[in-house]
């Protein structure tokens, strides 16, 4: 791992649902170019802290940095233009955009989607275009999509709705991504697939935090791990590290 | 009988510039603006008070501006006055209202309107409305009523079709596919960049320089416009054209009104006087357009030509950007199988009304 | 001050016809969750019904069952034909709502069909005015009046006590609950639609008797000020409903004292405009609509 500033810094964030403290106090470093795993039992806070750091959710208290730039309470469209990308519990795909069109939809607005520029475009801006679009093909073959290229997304599997995903968060190059749960609901072979296409994220200069229930597939893809319970952080460090923590133990007993 | 197939094509021409209009709202953007007409009405009537020379008052009429100016400038005029009028409403409408409250809230927008349009006269002349406007270009081209219908009819396709061809542009660039995105998942859009409300904005204030210039050209046809011209009920009948035609699709925007608004219309007119009175005929039409709503919704939700399925819209070929009218796909080695397989899905998409009408659901 | 009191007099009437649609409006609401669009008609029919059968046999009583069945007729064939067979297709409540569209232009247009366009005029006691309580108030309005809180009582009785309200608040909250619980909800749905038609067929006479005409239009007309109540007060929200009614009647009425009586609609669009951009969840918050 580099040097280099944390990808995300948690400072003290707290947030509650009418008098449930969901998230009490929680802070946590995410190293830059890492694959970070965010574990807990049920309950934990783990999808509420994806939802205040993409900004899905306003914390009430506290900080979240993604590099040096705050960006804390910002609307969710300003933090994924800043470089966060996050994925949802449930895929979230545009059901009536084919598989192509959900690509390039994915792609950072730029300058490109100015109303005056649909119809005035001169020949430099449509090559843009067109370089994007032999992007977003070469994703969609590499994640094996080809045959579903033009289809309407909803008529995708749901394993074909996750690989999509990742395709989409390609296209942004993200400095970090946040995955909530990208297993659920995935067969182990697919799901093998999507821990190389996180590695492959990682290559490609990009930070990654996992939120999963399945610890065999957090230990084999990520560096490192935080723990959360009750809100809070209980733990850090590597699988092992952890399995001795008590602390840890505690929160899991009962878990699988 | 000539006479009569160039009055109805030219009718035509004309609302279909207006179904457009509602298709880029509620077919691009999925935004459910039951009081549209307030968009052509303005156009109509801001063209009417350009073109217009200065009120008379002795004759009992008044209305604002009455610049005697030409066919352009009036033109040009009203595309502005829709335009600001979409950023007023638009901007109001479109902060937190979803689906069926935008659609009561753009309804109430259009009664309000309409109320002081009808009560205050110094306005747009109140109930009398405006009329009596000049012929266009009457200075340049000196043409008899039978001529200037001719060439009135070509005015309207041009436009039709310019309309048409700008239109199109905008759905298959990067702003059209953002905007179709915020219609399926709003969410999904913010957590990639895009801000939903600014784009619906543009979305809407396009849809409504397009209303407003097919109502400027709805006033030349009729060449007069009135309160009595204009309900909320006549959105519906919009609605229901794009409905029956295909809902997001411009061709089917351009098939709906011709059929619906105007085919029909004109088949019901000839059957000959039905029931009493001179409301059973148009009360008649309109039973069957709501009729033909339900009926399409049930059998056939996504209409004639469905989004999916617009053999000019397929987004498949190379340099996708760049408007190629009609040329057939550079497709991909495997597209056969995935022509068929997505009309396959398509259909089996379209089956289901939640999937389609209830797009922005 | 008078003004303002005759004002305050139109007001409670008004806001009597407006609370018995909007308590109908919320009660369907609450247990389909899509706003009906045809709800004016089923008002319009109840007015008309009304209207032929006083002409027939003069009687305001009979005139007012006439209104009742008429509207419960309509709402209940509404139901049976169009939308529960969608709902059984689990359409969306987007397209549930543009059907509703579809049916108030069939229905509406099988009044003027039948009717025709013309204002008729029900008039049952030339508008003689009594002084009640410093207010000047016509037998009309009287009638009405007491309508309403005829009706605010009952449906208050309905929901609280008997069985039938018990089930229907229980599908408003949670249908799937309900069902798990033994209540039909389809039943509690389809009788729900009984009451509804048959409130929104009486608030048609009512009108009628208030405003003294009738047109074909004239639900639709109305069903907006109702959206702007029932929004106002809480969609879904019966209390709500008549909280709200309360308000956006007298502030229509009252306003006429002051602005041309045309923009007395105006009034309750700013209301509704208002309510929905201040407090879209009413004054008296059930559920917001559930259409994305």
């Amino acid at each position: 791992m580099s040097d280099a500033s944390p990808a995300l810094t948690v400072d003290d964030v707290w947030r509650s649902f009418g008098g449930v403290k969901a998230v009490n106090g929680c802070s946590f470093t995410v190293a830059d170019r890492s694959i970070t795993g965010l574990v807990g039992p049920n309950g934990a806070g783990k999808s509420t802290m994806i939802n205040l750091i993409s900004g899905l959710l306003k914390p009430e208290k506290g900080a979240i940095h993604l590099g040096t730039k705050d960006i804390t309470g910002l609307p969710m469209n300003k933090i994924s233009t800043a470089g966060l990308i996050r994925t949802f519990q449930v895929a979230r795909e545009w059901p009536k955009l084919t598989v192509l069109e959900n690509v390039l939809a994915a792609a950072p607005a730029g300058q490109r989607e100015g109303v005056w520029r649909a119809v005035l475009a001169r020949r430099s801006l449509r090559r843009a275009d067109i370089v994007l679009e032999e992007r977003a093909r070469g994703l969609i073959d590499s994640l094996r999509l080809a045959p579903v290229i033009d289809m309407p997304a909803s008529s995708l599997s749901g394993g074909q709705k996750r690989l999509l995903e990742f395709a989409r968060i390609s296209m942004v190059s993200p400095r970090i991504v946040l995955l909530d749960e990208p297993l659920a609901g995935v067969n182990p072979v697919l799901g093998e697939q999507l821990g190389l296409a996180i590695q492959a994220l990682r290559e490609s200069g990009s930070t990654v935090l996992l939120i999963e229930h399945n610890l065999g597939f957090i230990e084999r893809f990520c560096d490192t791990v935080v723990v959360m319970a009750a809100g809070s952080v209980i733990g850090r460090g590597s699988m092992a590290d952890l399995r001795h923590n008590p602390e840890v133990v505690e929160a899991y007993l009962g878990q699988a | 009988m000539g006479q009569y197939l160039i009055s109805i094509i030219t009718q035509a021409a004309v609302l279909s510039i207006l179904v457009m209009g509602v298709n880029v709202r509620w077919g691009y953007a999925g935004e459910l603006d039951l009081g549209f007409y307030i968009y052509p009405a303005i156009g109509a009537y801001v063209y009417g008070v350009v073109v217009l020379p200065k009120a008379n008052p002795l004759q009992d009429v008044t209305y604002v501006l009455g610049l005697h100016q030409g066919f352009f400038v009036g033109i040009l005029a009203a595309a502005v006055a829709g335009g600001l009028l979409s950023v007023v409403i638009g901007y109001i409408a479109l902060r937190r209202l979803r689906a069926s409250y935008f659609g009561i809230v753009t309804v109430s927008f259009t009664i309000i309107a309409y109320t002081f349009i009808a009560q205050y006269k110094p306005l747009f002349n109140g109930y009398n409305g405006l009329y009596g406007l000049p012929q266009p270009f009457s200075g340049v081209l000196n043409l008899s009523p039978s001529s200037f219908a001719t060439f009135f009819l070509v005015v309207s396709l041009v436009f039709m079709v310019v309309i048409y061809v700008v239109l199109e542009m905008i759905r298959r660039s990067p702003f059209g596919l953002a905007v179709r995105a915020v219609r399926e998942d709003e969410v999904a859009s913010l957590a990639y960049g895009r801000n939903p409300f600014a784009l619906r904005l543009k979305a809407y204030v396009i849809g409504g320089v397009v209303g407003a210039i097919g109502g400027a050209l709805l006033i030349n046809y009729v060449t007069a416009f009135s309160p009595a011209a204009w309900s909320a009920l006549e959105t519906f009948l919009l609605y229901g054209a794009l409905l029956v035609g295909g809902t997001g699709n411009n061709i089917g925007a351009i098939v709906g009104s011709s059929l619906v608004l105007v085919a029909f219309v004109q088949v019901v007119a000839h059957l000959g006087q039905i029931g009493s009175g001179a409301d059973a005929g148009p009360a008649l039409e309109n039973m069957v357009i709501g009729l033909l709503i339900i009926l399409t919704l049930w059998f056939r939700p996504s209409g004639l030509f469905p989004e999916l399925q617009s053999r000019y819209g397929q987004v498949r070929t190379h340099g996708q950007w760049t408007f190629r009218l009609g040329r057939a796909a550079k497709a991909a080695p495997d597209a056969s199988t995935a022509d068929s397989a997505s009309i396959g899905a398509a259909a089996s998409g379209a089956s289901t009304p939640a999937g389609s009408a209830g797009g922005g659901a | 001050m008078s003004a303002l009191l005759l004002g305050l007099g139109f007001g409670l009437a008004t806001a009597a016809v407006l609370a018995i649609s909007t308590v109908a409006l919320s009660l369907q609401f609450s247990v389909t969750n899509f706003p009906n669009f045809a709800h004016g008609e089923m008002m319009t029919v109840g007015a008309y019904a009304a209207y032929t059968t006083y002409l027939t046999w003069g009687n305001v009583v009979v005139a007012g069952i006439a209104s009742i069945v008429a509207g419960a007729a309509v709402g209940v064939a509404m139901n049976l034909s169009v939308i529960a067979p969608f709902r059984r297709r689990n359409a969306a409540p987007l397209t549930l709502f543009v059907l509703t569209i579809g049916i108030a232009l069939i229905v509406q247009n099988v009044v003027l069909f039948h009717y025709g366009g013309q204002t008729e005029t029900l008039q049952v006691n030339g508008g003689v005015p009594h002084h009640i309580l410093g207010l000047e108030l016509t037998t009309e309005q009287l009638i009405i009046i007491g309508l309403a809180i005829v009706v605010m009582l009952g449906v208050h009785v309905m929901l609280k006590y008997t069985s039938f309200g018990r089930a229907q608040r229980a599908v408003a909250e949670s249908p799937s609950l309900a069902e798990s619980s033994g209540i039909s909800s389809r039943r509690i749905i389809n009788l729900t639609w009984v009451i509804t038609g048959g409130l929104a067929g009486l608030a048609g006479y009512a009108l009628a008797l208030d405003t003294g005409g009738l047109t074909p239009t004239m639900g639709f007309n109305f069903l907006l000020v109702v959206f702007a109540a029932a929004i106002l007060g809480g969609i879904g929200q019966p209390y709500g409903a008549m909280l709200g009614s309360l308000v956006v009647g007298v502030a229509m009425e009252v306003s006429a004292s002051y602005i041309p009586s045309d923009y007395k609609q105006v009034v309750a669009f700013v209301i509704l405009i208002a309510a929905l951009l201040i407090r879209p969840q009413g004054l008296i918050p059930a559920k917001s609509l559930a259409v994305a």
